[in-house]
């Protein structure tokens, strides 16, 4: 009886302590920001503000902003950290003001095309936030292209401001084109009508000869693409770009009883771009491809899965130490020709704790 | 406690009837488990509120009536796909949800392929069976392929298109750099064709450097490359002290000379001192070479290596014979044998050296190479590969020096040791080892590069299109790429235009660079005399342009011998340059197309004709238009510019016979009456 009684106890304690070990929820560290030496009043954009780049692409250029004080003077030592929605990163995230009072930081915009609030912040002598907001824009493979398109066949008439390679022709035209950011009149044109413009001339909307037609150079879905590249970079934004992308989205099973014991660790990012992954330095990544799909989808594919939970979380150990031990008889095959080795730790609860954050 | 559990021990299963209900109890709850699991995945609460998010639009009858409950799947078995990730994004096909923000119920951004006949982990990655988020998008234990980072997708395009994609400039970025910084010299990379990656960064030869610099340049240069010209693609090695003199020390001794390569002027530079930039200015140097001005910019082409401390590097005889004559020294240069006299050669020379750097060298000493540290640099020199970039006498080129690169977007994550720190995907670990190598240890051979963080990312997605799949796809999908032409002109004048080096600008048959118009159809174009006078005297058709053709100085033979071969050879098929008379049209032709050119066609906003009125910068002056071009290819030109030059920015107007006939009538009319003037920028 009490032998009986003993084993049940360790069955429930089992049970727990895989539950626990297998559910631990995933935490993203961060180093701690900097101390501030300094504080400013005033937060401005130096450089870097509305620029275009590919979804999920660096922007061209760092994002440069600037602290002063109260009298308008840069202050160098203040803490300066941006915020985006998820997706967005920042590198830095965050950063002291450096003796000229300026942080640069470069910035990739998230997953999804559109219009990208950045926000960045410091903190005044009286621990008040300080913020600027900064808008870029996500242009997607469709904007791309008409991107590409305009800079080949558009730009050198409607763009005003000349390049070292690229020397405007906006000025020696009589009748001035309309550069594409200008969204107060290109947005009041339906897209029916500037597909008209682009493909038969200025002429078929009783507009000047000018513009010629292109509807034999370019394919329709090379139109389509510019016409969805102007509306993207339009400046008040044109209503077919879609909103500026930031709401949080739908609320996400974070604790989910019922899904395995995979928890989702989703996030609203969408796709994560590689960011929020714990670092992992226990070298258990070794093991290989077959024993995870073993250790893994046996557990998945049970319906019982309380029980079968438990027991795998058993198998799984044996099975990590099996390969594991098989693993290290071998030569890995790395491209190691330098010699020199690399020191592995075999800490397989950490490896059974990595389930969590896989 | 032992009593307690003893009687609900008793309680639950006392008797045999008790127990028999007891356990039938726990059979029926453990049968509903699995009923519940269902009722409770993932995916149904995602169509839950994909129904909820819709109920209230405008449009909600059509998209409820496109909603389809249950898991959906994407099955394509000769892709091997199966896909069921639109269970969850729902509203993939739904291109009225474009001002959806929220995910999964986003539309797909429009893209040129379909998702019923590509799937969703074609490009995107991650694990497409997957019923739950998790499994799907990050699951790196059981799928080696975790969703792919947005910023790094086009890699997939890369998998069938094998060329470059307009669509794709970060791809096409990516590929540029592996063959520009030379990665493929150590890494070789096989595409899935079976061709082998070139490169095309042109690194010299070392086997006659003696000639060309000091040991204590090539000490300097060793040490940092950058610190000689920021735009230099040589990587840093990071050697101590001890190694670049060695090695400096065994490449100057192993240098041989060359003869002829360098040459003492009896001429003087010109005296005035705004002689030298003109010349260089003149001779268009600038859409080559670059050179680091005061703010820090590097202006300048980058087809030749940066010119801002030349003067620290180069040895003055050397110079001037290589500005005499560059193919002496290295018969494979992009550089063209300019023909200067020796006063220019002077002059040039004189600006160039003058182009130093006192501090480069300052702190450089090296005693004089002891026999040791020679055979050590030799050693050194094999050990870090230097042979798989530069020629070097008596060290031949190491075959896989580095790992193979044909499949690394395919490598096991399980094969790969991270930094502490590294998220663990593949992506970031190509983009942290391209970053800094040396991190990873420091006894590692690869070399630091310079690159800036969108360079990474394109190199790194150019090296995840590198994997298993492009070569397991069905062939019917690859698309592959424009083939490398090996165009090499004949004769004498294919001689000449080697030693000219055309093909560093001009692109003939498929050959050559892009930074001159194409020359393959140049004889049916032109009128022959006027490709004489512009081989003397090379004026500017296009105002705008800043880079131009350079004056090469060449003698009447050469450039009769010239002409009669670009006339003669590179004809179009479609242009018959003898079917249109040059003159003799009728006045109201000319007319009519006067009126057609400023009137229905505006090609004035492009054109300057008339220098008084016209202003427009985009294409090439029309003054002298008609003793330039041949009638029959101004009246093709109209018809269809893009037929004869593809990507020609002129627009196709698609002008009847008419229309096209008058035009060209109105352009050969102008002939133009002094000489061109050369227009000012």
């Amino acid at each position: 009886m009490n032998r009986r009684f003993h084993t049940i106890g360790t069955f429930v304690v089992a049970v727990l302590a895989t539950w626990l070990a297998t559910s631990c929820s995933r935490k993203t560290e961060s180093a701690p920001p900097a101390k501030p030496t300094a504080f400013g009043a005033a937060i401005i954009e130096s450089s870097g503000g509305k620029q275009f780049a590919q979804t999920g692409a660096l922007l061209p250029q760092p994002v440069v902003v600037q602290v002063n004080d109260e009298q308008g003077a840069a202050v160098a030592g203040a803490l300066v950290e941006f915020a985006a929605v998820p997706g967005v990163t920042f590198d830095p995230a965050s950063a002291l003001t450096d003796s000229s009072g300026q942080v640069t930081t470069n910035v990739s915009l998230g997953g999804m095309a559109g219009r990208y609030q950045l926000v960045a912040s410091t903190t005044d002598k009286s621990h008040k936030k300080v913020e600027l907001k900064i808008e870029e824009i996500a242009l997607s493979y469709q904007q791309t292209l008409g991107r590409r398109l305009n800079d080949q066949y558009c730009e050198r008439c409607h763009n005003p401001e000349s390049t070292v390679e690229r020397v405007s022709n906006y000025d020696n035209l009589e009748i001035k084109p309309h550069p594409f950011t200008e969204g107060d009149t290109l947005n009041k044109i339906s897209d029916a009508d500037l597909t008209a413009i682009i493909s038969y001339g200025g002429p078929a909307l009783n507009k000047s000869a000018l513009m010629p037609a292109w509807g034999n150079t370019l394919s329709k879905s090379d139109v389509q693409a510019l016409i969805s590249y102007i509306r993207a970079v339009s400046d008040p934004p044109s209503r077919q770009a879609g909103p500026v992308y930031a709401e949080s989205g739908i609320k996400h099973p974070t604790s989910w009883p019922f899904s395995g014991l995979v928890k989702p660790s989703y996030t609203d990012a969408s796709f994560p771009a590689g960011q929020g992954t714990e670092p992992d330095t226990t070298g258990h990544n070794r093991l290989p491809p077959l024993g995870k799909q073993l250790a893994t989808t046996s557990m998945r594919q049970s319906t019982f899965w309380p029980f079968s939970a438990a027991l795998n979380g058993l198998i799984l150990k044996k099975v990590y130490a099996f390969t594991q031990a098989q693993y290290d008889g071998e030569d890995p095959g790395f491209d190691r020709h330098d010699g020199s080795d690399f020191p592995f730790e075999h800490d397989l609860l950490a490896a059974k704790g990595r389930q969590c954050h896989a | 406690m032992k009593q307690k559990f003893t009687s609900i021990w008793q309680k639950l299963f006392g008797d045999s009837v008790r127990a028999f209900g007891v356990v039938s109890v726990i059979f029926l709850a453990s049968l509903a488990i699995a009923p519940a699991k269902n009722f409770f995945s993932e995916w149904r609460h995602y169509q839950h509120g994909y129904l909820k998010t819709i109920r209230n639009r405008s449009d909600a009858n059509t998209l409820q009536r496109h909603f389809k409950p249950g898991i959906q799947q994407i099955w394509l078995p000769e892709l091997g796909v199966v896909d069921r990730c639109t269970s969850c994004h729902v509203g993939l096909k739904e291109p009225s949800l474009t001002d959806v923000s929220i995910q999964p119920f986003r539309t797909h951004p429009v893209i040129p392929h379909k998702t019923d006949q590509f799937g969703c982990t074609i490009c995107h990655r991650g694990q497409g069976a997957a019923t739950t988020v998790a499994e799907a998008h990050s699951s790196t234990l059981a799928w080696e392929q975790p969703i792919l980072p947005a910023k790094y997708i086009e890699s997939s395009c890369g998998e069938c298109h094998r060329g470059p994609l307009p669509g794709t400039p970060v791809l096409n970025e990516g590929r540029r750099l592996l063959s520009r910084y030379g990665c493929v010299n150590c890494h070789t990379v096989k595409l899935p064709d079976g061709s082998t990656v070139k490169a095309s960064d042109d690194p010299p030869s070392l086997s006659h450097i003696a000639d060309k610099t000091t040991r204590e340049w090539v000490y300097a240069w060793l040490k940092d490359p950058q610190a000689y010209s920021v735009s230099a693609t040589m990587p840093n090695f990071k050697l101590s002290d001890d190694d670049a003199r060695d090695i400096s020390a065994f490449l100057i001794a192993n240098s041989t000379a060359v003869p002829g390569d360098s040459a003492t002027l009896s001429a003087k530079p010109a005296a005035d001192p705004s002689a030298g930039p003109s010349l260089y200015g003149e001779s268009f140097c600038a859409s080559c070479h670059a050179v680091q001005n005061a703010a820090g910019n590097v202006v300048g082409g980058d087809v030749g290596p940066e010119l801002t401390r030349i003067g620290s590097k180069v040895k003055p005889e050397w110079l001037q014979g290589w500005l005499k004559n560059p193919r002496i020294y290295d018969p494979g240069t992009a550089m063209p044998h300019y023909r200067f006299n020796d006063p220019q050669v002077a002059t040039l020379s004189g600006l160039l050296l003058a182009k130093a750097d006192s501090d480069l060298l300052a702190n450089v000493h090296l005693d004089a190479a002891t026999p040791e540290q020679i055979a050590h640099g030799k050693r050194l020199v094999s050990d870090y590969g230097c042979a798989s970039c530069h020629e070097i006498t008596g060290i031949k080129k190491p075959e896989n020096f580095a790992p193979e690169l044909s499949r690394i977007g395919s490598k096991s994550i399980t094969q790969l040791i991270f930094l502490p720190g590294m998220p663990h995907t593949l992506p970031d670990y190509l983009a942290g080892k391209i970053k800094q190598p040396r991190a990873f240890s420091p006894n590692l051979r690869m070399p630091q590069y310079s690159f800036t963080p969108a360079q990474i990312d394109a190199l790194t997605t150019a090296l995840l299109a590198l994997n298993e799949r492009s070569t397991t796809l069905p062939p019917s999908l690859a698309v592959p790429a424009t083939p490398d032409s090996n165009y090499q002109p004949a004769g004498k004048a294919g001689k000449l235009m080697t030693d000219l080096a055309c093909f560093s600008c001009h692109r003939i048959n498929g050959r050559g660079g892009d930074m001159a118009p194409d020359l393959t159809w140049e004889g049916s174009s032109v009128q022959r005399e006027w490709l004489v006078q512009f081989f003397k005297n090379p004026g500017t058709l296009r105002p705008a342009l800043i880079r131009r053709m350079p004056r090469f100085n060449l003698t009447d033979s050469e450039i009769t011998e010239l002409t009669d071969y670009m006339m003669t050879v590179y004809q179009s098929p479609a242009v018959d340059r003898d079917s249109m008379p040059l003159s003799g049209y009728s006045q109201g032709e000319v007319e009519l197309g006067k009126q057609l050119f400023y009137g229905k066609y505006s090609c004035q906003g492009c054109h300057i004709l008339d220098t008084k009125t016209d202003k427009g910068y985009i294409g090439p002056t029309l003054t002298h238009v008609g003793s330039r071009l041949t009638a029959a290819w101004i009246y093709q030109w109209m018809k269809n510019p893009q037929a004869l030059r593809p990507g020609t920015v002129e627009p196709n107007r698609a002008m009847t016979d008419e229309d096209a006939h008058a035009l060209t009538a109105f352009l050969i009319s102008q002939k133009g009456g002094a000489p061109q003037e050369v227009a000012k920028k």
